[in-house]
């Protein structure tokens, strides 16, 4: 693994646990429609 | 799926929906429900995120968005708020809402052709928006695969690709920032983040090309990096050819609907202070006297008052043949007369009209959802924040697998493919398009549905119970036995009243008796004697209000009968009549006012046991006469019995088939009916001659029917119960499925689940048939949409490649994502032609 793969897999794993934060966390749009579902 | 309420919301469309409630009456003083056009919507997060805004408006107890109607419907406080202030609220998250100019705001023709206007706009700046995306993005196709490379290329492509991006895509693009804003994610998002992650890397590699090179190894840092505007330029034009065919199968949808709605006639030529007007149909009101000619459709519902004509009413009950109106007979607005001019005092105007009911429950309906939906409902609310995940492991999966040179390029081609493929509008579409055809469709057929669930439940029916009176049956009595004593018959009235009846053919009365019926069928006789005892009973019973008198007039009618007008007429009420006809004293009625009167009954005994056997109401016909010999002073007459009639409340034409065809269907049938066994037995014979019928329950009060369809429940059975709305009431609400058979004008709509228009069982089976076709459909558009998904998204991530070498373009995949739309919407569209 190159410095770059290593950067792409650090930045890769922080986006997506943002992505699930900011749609699923506290006060979201998703978790207040399925909780209405 | 597509129609967004919140429990509370569906608790009240639910109380209003049933009219009986103290609760209810008072809910309706304080809140008012409305119903209104929105632009704008591109998904169903749009319906959800309006829903939400317009839910967090004070004075609003409930709303619902309907994505496929493009409708919101808002119960509210008019103390509170204001419909303008509710339109401001949509128009502050992005969308728009159409309110005709002047007028009454609530008139669905009005709103119809607003919304008509709205769409055919919306249509065209689609249309312009396609145009301008595939204009330019030919040539950018064109230049990256000819290879073509001379210098400043990429700033070329760049100039080809900003309209595309910034004029036709603009759309997607505002949808994500307004989802992203509310922290939700949607199609928009998938496709913004695709084409914008594709347009955004290029246009770096375009102005700055040192800063990306080096991702792509030495060979680029000589020739420049490789640039993606095509990806970015396809996607979007795909995506709108797409949308613009979404766009007009939508409109097909709810056709029906419209049909419906355009139904009213734009003008009324009502007269006011003796001068005859024409007016906007909208203005007439209560009590108007309205002036309708041959052709013309009938504007308003009311009562006619002058002339009379045939009305063809097939656009509200299905019935193909016109209907004879006379005065006091009531029309109904949308209806067409067909032959005569007349004129009528209009009752119920504007939104009180049959048809404006009819419409606003079928728009409820289509908006509703059905629990089907839950399923996708759910998965959709993870989906796209899941998909943007898999993309990004896609992505770095990518880049760390391959070596340097190649990994970037493929890296963001595969993740951009996945973005793309997994867009969910085919989920979104599934369930409410065919919900919104199937409804559409029963009330063209007049068959209303109540709502996307009632569908759902009416597809897994197994037992169908039919009340017997109104039902099976006419629900009045109908003359079926006509039985003379002939000797009796030669006398000057007969003889006046019916001249040459002698060998008369015999006449059905309205009813054919299946072969194998004896006791239990209807017996008629080919002889004049027995329709001049009918023609001398008709003119005794004329002024009779008596059900059995009225069949017996209308038999005599039926048969185009001379019916004479009684000199005298007494009714006695629990005997029958005395009446004078010609001069003669007529008798008629049962065996204890032959007794009263003095006349023997012992000629006919023998057929009046029988009629009585075979549950067969009877009438005892008596005349005055000379005695054959002896004194012939008329002091001397003697009442005489010359007949007998036999009355039964008679089986409709088209029961037979209808109980035949849902036999066929799978249907266990049960008849339930208050009336004794022997009557049941032979009505259930005469319909159901191959004892289609499994089970007769005789002999029930009303109120015991619904504790016989609770057994059945009881026992694992999905049951619809049939009955005429009235009596039926306890039973049709504790079925699975209430289906109401005729008296579609009245309240009866409000309290069935399913109301059938027409008087005619064959429209049970049809509602049965097409929510099992729906439900069909409904299955194979979620199994395609999710199998398209479980499917396309491990392929454009690259799954294959190790094993075959294919790896999907982002093209293509534009291409697939917006084919699934269409084919889905495709697939509800065949239940039109059901």
């Amino acid at each position: 693994m190159d410095g770059a793969q290593i950067l792409v897999t650090i930045g890769g794993a922080s986006l997506i646990a943002a992505v699930l934060v900011f749609f699923f966390g506290p006060t979201s749009g998703s978790r207040a429609r399925l909780r209405r579902d | 799926m597509a129609m967004v309420t919140s429990s509370r919301g569906m608790e009240e469309t639910e109380q209003a929906g049933r009219p009986d409630t103290a609760d209810t009456a008072r809910d309706k003083s304080e809140t008012q429900a409305i119903s209104l056009p929105v632009t704008g919507m591109s998904c169903v997060a749009c319906a959800r995120t309006i829903q939400r805004t317009l839910e967090a408006v004070p004075g609003v107890s409930a709303a619902g968005v309907n994505f496929a109607t493009n409708r919101a419907t808002v119960r509210f406080d008019p103390s509170l708020v204001t419909v303008d202030s509710l339109a401001e609220a949509v128009r502050s998250v992005g969308y728009d809402v159409l309110t005709p100019g002047a007028g009454d705001v609530r008139d669905e023709r009005s709103i119809e052709d607003v919304e008509q206007r709205a769409r055919e706009a919306e249509y065209g700046r689609l249309c312009r928006r396609l145009v301008v995306a595939a204009v330019f993005s030919v040539p950018i196709f064109v230049l990256s695969m000819a290879e073509v490379v001379f210098r400043g290329l990429h700033w070329v492509e760049l100039a080809l690709a900003a309209p595309v991006i910034f004029y036709s895509g603009a759309q997607f693009y505002r949808g994500a920032w307004a989802s992203v804003r509310h922290r939700n994610a949607d199609m928009n998002t998938l496709i913004a983040v695709g084409t914008g992650a594709a347009f955004t890397y290029s246009v770096v590699a375009t102005a700055a090309p040192g800063l990306v090179a080096a991702a792509h190894g030495a060979a680029a840092v000589h020739h420049g990096a490789p640039v993606y505007y095509e990806v970015a330029t396809a996607i979007i034009t795909l995506v709108l050819v797409g949308r613009l065919l979404e766009a007009r199968a939508r409109g097909r949808t709810s056709e029906a609907i419209k049909r419906l709605i355009t139904l009213r006639p734009r003008t009324a030529r009502i007269v006011r202070d003796g001068i005859e007007i024409e007016v906007p149909a909208g203005q007439v009101v209560q009590d108007d006297e309205v002036i309708v000619r041959p052709g013309e459709r009938i504007p308003v519902d009311g009562e006619v008052t002058d002339g009379g004509s045939a009305i063809d009413e097939s656009m509200l009950t299905g019935e193909s043949l016109p209907v004879d109106k006379a005065p006091g007979a009531t029309v109904f607005g949308g209806t067409v007369n067909r032959t005569g001019t007349f004129r009528f005092r209009a009752t119920r105007v504007g939104r009180d009209t049959t048809l404006q009911q009819i419409v606003r429950m079928v728009q409820e309906a289509q908006g509703s959802r059905a629990p089907i939906a839950r399923l996708a409902d759910v998965i959709s609310g993870y989906f796209t924040p899941i998909v943007i995940c898999l993309a990004v492991l896609t992505f770095v999966a990518w880049f760390d697998v391959l070596p340097p040179g190649a990994r970037f390029a493929t890296a963001l081609v595969n993740f951009v493919a996945v973005l793309i493929i997994a867009c969910p509008c085919a989920m979104g579409l599934a369930t409410p398009t065919a919900i919104l055809v199937a409804t559409g469709k029963g009330a063209e057929k007049g068959i209303l549905i109540r709502g996307g669930d009632i569908l759902e439940r009416a597809g897994h029916i197994t037992t169908v119970v039919l009340d017997k009176t109104g039902t099976i049956t006419r629900g009045q009595p109908e003359v079926t036995d006509l039985i003379a004593v002939g000797s009796h018959l030669e006398t000057s009235l007969f003889a006046r009243l019916a001249p040459g009846s002698q060998g008369g053919k015999g006449h059905g009365l309205g009813y054919d008796p299946p072969p194998d019926a004896e006791s239990g069928g209807f017996r008629y006789d080919p002889l004049g004697e027995e329709e001049a005892l009918l023609a001398v009973a008709a003119s005794a019973e004329r002024r009779s209000e008596h059900p059995l008198g009225q069949a017996i007039v209308r038999a005599a009618t039926a048969r185009q009968l001379p019916v004479a007008e009684p000199a005298a007429f007494e009714a006695r009420p629990g005997f029958g009549v005395v009446a004078t006809v010609d001069g003669t004293r007529v008798v008629i009625g049962n065996e204890r006012l032959m007794r009263q009167e003095g006349a023997s009954t012992a000629p006919v005994d023998d057929e009046a046991r029988r009629l009585t056997a075979a549950s067969r109401t009877v009438m005892y016909i008596a005349v005055e006469r000379l005695p054959d010999s002896g004194h012939r002073t008329p002091d001397d007459r003697v009442l005489e019995v010359v007949g007998l009639i036999g009355l039964a409340d008679t089986p409709r034409e088209q029961s037979a088939r209808a109980v035949r065809r849902m036999k066929d269907m799978g249907l266990e049938i049960v008849m339930i009916t208050g009336d004794n066994a022997a009557t049941a037995e032979a009505i259930a014979r005469a319909v159901a001659p191959d004892g289609e019928i499994s089970r007769v329950i005789a002999g029930v009060l009303p109120d015991a029917k619904a504790g016989h369809v609770k057994a059945l429940q009881a026992q694992g059975k999905v049951v619809a119960m049939v009955g005429d709305g009235i009596n039926d009431a306890p039973a049709l609400a504790q079925a699975d499925v209430g289906i109401a058979v005729g008296s579609g004008t009245d309240i009866a709509i409000e309290a069935a689940d399913i109301t059938l228009m027409r008087n005619d069982l064959g429209g049970v089976a049809d509602a049965i048939a097409l929510s099992r076709r729906t439900m069909g459909v409904i299955k194979q558009n979620l199994f395609w949409a999710f199998a398209y998904n479980v499917l396309g998204i491990p392929i454009a991530a690259g799954a294959l490649y190790p094993f075959t070498g294919w790896m999907l373009s982002p093209m293509i995949a534009a291409g697939a994502m917006s084919f699934s739309s269409v084919s889905v919407l495709t697939n509800s569209l065949r239940l039109r032609r059901a």
